[in-house]
């Protein structure tokens, strides 16, 4: 049992699993006046983001909190539980025909409370923002047990300071996300998925920023590289027009909307699709779309190295074209939502401190952003994963300071491990 | 002769004499904004550059004097008024748009660029600046970043959180950093968020990086007249609640319509009891789908009069009546309290019954003027501040519609911050507990006490006596003659 909640190569000595936000607050003020460190689980997805924890007696299992607190659909508002999965949220949304804007990964395991603190990215993010964009509340319990809130369930809100930000992308360092306030949207009555191909990363992202400026909102723009993008498009050339180059790089536009306004949508999609030099492209619909999209997500076993950089749009061209064209792995990975930025990498094989390095300068080299989001747990003792954040790191230091003094909440795992 | 104290001296050798106001006569200036309150800033500043900012504030910091960054002072709580002597640090001649980058769709501006201005110089691209605030054609982009400020369209596009990716800010100790930068989001804890809508109290802002969008393809703006608030309210609510978004949903009721007719003359019928300014964005094709369903549930709620703007200044005309609705209310009142409350919008029509029948009650005329798609209410409490009888009126009835909107599971503040006006009111909502955790962002930017004192949190009496008591205080001695 405590095998499963091992991390950084340490297994706690103790279990929690509260099934309230009272017994999250009973369960952290016990930890906290037993002068232990906890590390806070959600569904276990996303574990490896993050320095090596220098300190690990308790795993907080917060799958227990798994309830939805309350929603008002004509409201477009709902408040959930953090250890409620992102798919048990959506399948309850689903039966009002509302949905949150928000995808991850191993949506059946992945849980609000852990991809809010992970900052995790999807699809969607470009048009709908990240899930910062989409909370409009949230109550937090702090390391020592105590019971706070900010927000409301509102969609406009600025009375006090907006605490929320402050947890989303915390890792959990700050305190303890027990509930969230989302504001939610109806879901689209028509979708179509257009599915293209290039010869090069760049001629991708060339397109995809294209389509992306262009007069309307597609729902995603996602760029996929490495060797599953190349076989996906070789798969889709030979059932229809087109050429496929030996390294092709695939570009999935989603459009959603009235049924008219997919329909243009489309249109002016393929027209600059055609314009922009794609080897080739399909319509998909139904659930060709979602075997699509699935391309977008991990397989197991996991990559030996994954690095999320975020970039201007017009620096990820060059950068995903450098990203795509290392050869020193086994096999390459590469998702890239274009409106927003992201580019997460993923390799195996090998992987080396130096290796890493020159990934992360040629992230840095394009004036972007990078962390290092899983490596080999011998590399992460000689770098910080988050890379050098310069004068605000001092602020981060005295705001871990401020919220967790006793260094109760994942010590060392945050930024300059702190 | 007045004496120049050694603070105004050491503040003169950063920028020019004439940059710095420290007579008490030209304070005076400086002692209000667009709220209710007032207070005599130590003195007031107005530097050139983000180096100037850095000097001013190691002076302040020898000095032991805090510093209140202020923008265009239109706020409405109180925000931009220094207490505790400060110095007002006025941002407006940092007012450049330093760079347009058109394919990443991002603008690096200085924070006293007026918002309407960064609008107009991004449009030759085919780009806005969503957050669209009333004031727009006076308030500044980092007063928006203090305020966290909304706006007509942020129902569909979020408000000014959801679009700023970045601030060059200094803190207490001079330190000029970066909080995000000029892509979406970077490592580390999301300092920029808490920073936004922290209403100056924890630095100040020098760059913003804004993000934008392109101009939608097509427009159009309607409006329904309807014989009740109740109906209007009805239909906001079904609007929401049908999933379509569109890019404003505003409404007036009868006494703004009063002010705003003959001021801008934008033809409603004379027996509106209120109406609702819809506008739909987006292609050709989404603007026709949306408008016909929008059409369709004004009329299911009894529309008496029903039409679309047929060009862009019949366009133009319809926003002036909404936008600048406040300033015609001085046709009415000699002075306007704007209630910056927020409720689920489902909870419309029976708030908007209330807050009739407590103008009645208190026999006190309240204009309603409000962002209803997302339920941010802007009762304006019409009074004469010159008799304490109204003022004392006017702030029971402020209170009353904060706990109505507190009691629906709404929020104290929209868009226009607590400031000092409704501090007093945050125990309705927080927690001591909470107010506690929030305290401490402070010390972690290194900013105990350095900037904007005396705002947002609630003094130790305010937690235990009558909010409006202490504003009446304030406002008594000077403001009632």
């Amino acid at each position: 049992m405590t095998e499963s909640y091992k991390l950084d190569g340490i297994t706690p000595s103790r279990i929690e699993r509260p099934d309230t936000v009272d017994n999250l607050s009973t369960v952290l003020k016990s930890i906290h006046s037993d002068r232990q460190a906890a590390v806070l689980w959600g569904g276990g997805t996303r574990m490896h983001v993050g320095n090596t924890v220098a300190r690990y007696d308790a795993a907080v299992d917060m799958t227990g909190l798994n309830r939805i607190v309350d929603y008002r659909p004509p409201d477009l508002v709902v408040v959930a539980e953090a250890g409620m999965t992102i798919a048990a949220l959506q399948t309850e949304l689903g039966k009002n025909n509302q949905r949150l804007p928000f995808d991850v990964q191993s949506a059946d395991s992945a849980t609000i409370g852990g991809s809010l603190a992970s900052n995790t990215v999807g699809p969607l993010c470009g048009r709908y923002g990240g899930v910062r964009d989409l909370v409009i509340g949230m109550s937090i319990v702090q390391a020592d047990g105590t019971m706070t809130k900010s927000g409301g369930s509102v969609v406009k809100n600025v009375a006090g300071y907006d605490m929320a930000r402050l947890h989303i992308g915390a890792l959990g360092t700050l305190g303890a996300i027990a509930t969230v306030a989302f504001k939610i949207g109806p879901v689209p009555e028509v979708m179509r998925t257009i599915a293209a191909w290039f010869d090069s990363a760049e001629s991708a992202a060339i397109a995809g920023i294209r389509i992306t400026n262009g007069a309307f909102m597609p729902e995603a723009v996602t760029l996929v590289a490495g060797q599953r993008a190349s076989a996906k498009a070789s798969e889709l050339a030979a059932d229809g027009p087109g050429k496929v180059s030996d390294n092709a790089v695939m570009l999935l536009v989603a459009l959603a909307a009235g049924p008219a306004t997919v329909e243009r949508q489309v249109n002016d999609t393929t027209a600059t699709l055609g314009g922009a030099m794609a080897d080739g492209f399909v319509v998909l619909d139904d659930d060709l779309q979602f075997a699509a999209w699935s391309l977008t997500g991990q397989q197991s076993p996991a990559p030996a190295l994954s690095i999320r950089s975020t970039v201007k749009p017009t620096a990820a061209v060059g950068l995903l074209g450098a990203l795509a064209k290392l050869d020193s792995f086994d096999d390459t990975h590469i998702v890239s939502q274009i409106g927003f930025g992201t580019i997460e990498a993923h390799f195996r094989g090998d992987v080396s401190g130096e290796v890493v390095r020159s990934v992360r300068d040629a992230v840095i080299s394009t004036g972007g952003a990078c962390m290092i989001e899983r490596c080999p747990s011998e590399l992460k003792h000689e770098l910080d994963v988050f890379g050098d954040l310069g004068a605000p790191l001092e602020v981060m230091r005295r705001m871990k300071q401020q919220f967790d003094s006793a260094g109760t909440l994942s010590p060392g795992r945050f930024a300059g491990r702190i | 002769m007045q004496e120049k104290s050694a603070l105004v001296r050491d503040l003169e050798k950063v920028v020019e004499p004439t940059h710095v106001v420290w007579k008490p006569e030209d304070l005076l200036v400086y002692e209000y904004d667009g709220s209710i309150d007032r207070n005599n800033p130590g003195a007031v500043v107005v530097p050139a550059s983000a180096e100037q900012v850095s000097e001013i504030i190691n002076i302040a910091r020898k000095h032991n004097v805090p510093v209140v960054p202020r923008g265009a002072g239109t706020g409405l709580s109180g925000g931009a008024i220094a207490m505790e002597g400060a110095i007002v640090l006025v941002l407006t001649r940092l007012n450049k748009v330093l760079d347009i980058d058109q394919e990443n769709r991002v603008a690096i501006v200085e924070p006293g660029l007026v918002n309407l201005e960064l609008g107009q110089a991004v449009a030759p691209y085919g780009l806005q600046y969503v957050p669209d605030p009333s004031s727009q054609s006076a308030c500044t982009i980092g007063g928006n970043v203090g305020e966290n400020a909304g706006g007509p369209h942020c129902l569909a596009y979020g408000v000014t959180t959801n679009h700023v990716l970045g601030m060059e800010v200094v803190l207490a100790d001079g330190t000029v950093t970066w909080l995000g930068g000029d892509s979406r989001e970077v490592p580390g804890y999301d300092l920029r968020g808490v920073f936004i809508g922290s209403e100056g109290t924890l630095g100040v802002v020098t760059k913003v990086a804004v993000r934008l969008v392109p101009i939608p393809e097509a427009i159009r703006t309607m409006v329904a007249a309807f014989p009740s608030v109740e109906a209007a309210s009805e239909t906001v609510a079904d609007i929401v609640a049908s999933g379509v978004i569109p890019g404003a949903v505003e409404m007036i009721d009868r006494l703004c319509i009063e002010a705003v007719e003959p001021a801008f003359h934008p033809g409603y019928p004379e027996d509106a009891q209120a109406i609702l300014l819809v506008e739909v964005d987006g292609l050709v094709e989404t603007v026709a789908e949306q408008a016909a369903l929008v059409e369709e549930l004004c009329r299911k709620h009894g529309t008496t009069d029903w039409r679309t703007a047929e060009d862009e200044t019949e366009r133009e005309t319809l926003w002036a009546s909404r936008k600048k609705a406040l300033g015609a209310l001085g046709r009415l009142a000699p002075n306007y309290y704007l209630i910056d409350g927020v409720i689920p919008p489902t909870r419309l029509p029976e708030t908007m019954s209330k807050i009739n029948a407590l103008s009645d009650e208190l026999d006190i005329p309240i204009a309603n003027v409000l962002h209803a798609g997302d339920g941010n209410l802007h009762p304006c409490i019409l009074f004469d501040s010159r008799d304490p009888v109204q003022v004392e009126k006017a702030l029971i009835a402020g209170g009353r519609i904060l706990e109505m909107c507190v009691e629906v599971g709404g929020a104290l503040s929209g868009e226009h911050g607590i400031g000092l006006e409704k501090q007093g009111y945050l125990p309705l909502v927080f927690t001591d507990e909470d107010l506690e955790a929030m305290a401490r962002l402070k010390p972690a930017f290194g900013a105990a006490g350095m900037f904007n004192p005396g705002k947002i949190f609630p003094t130790d009496e305010q937690r235990t006596g009558l909010p409006h008591g202490a504003i009446m205080q304030r406002l008594t001695a000077d403001m009632v003659i």
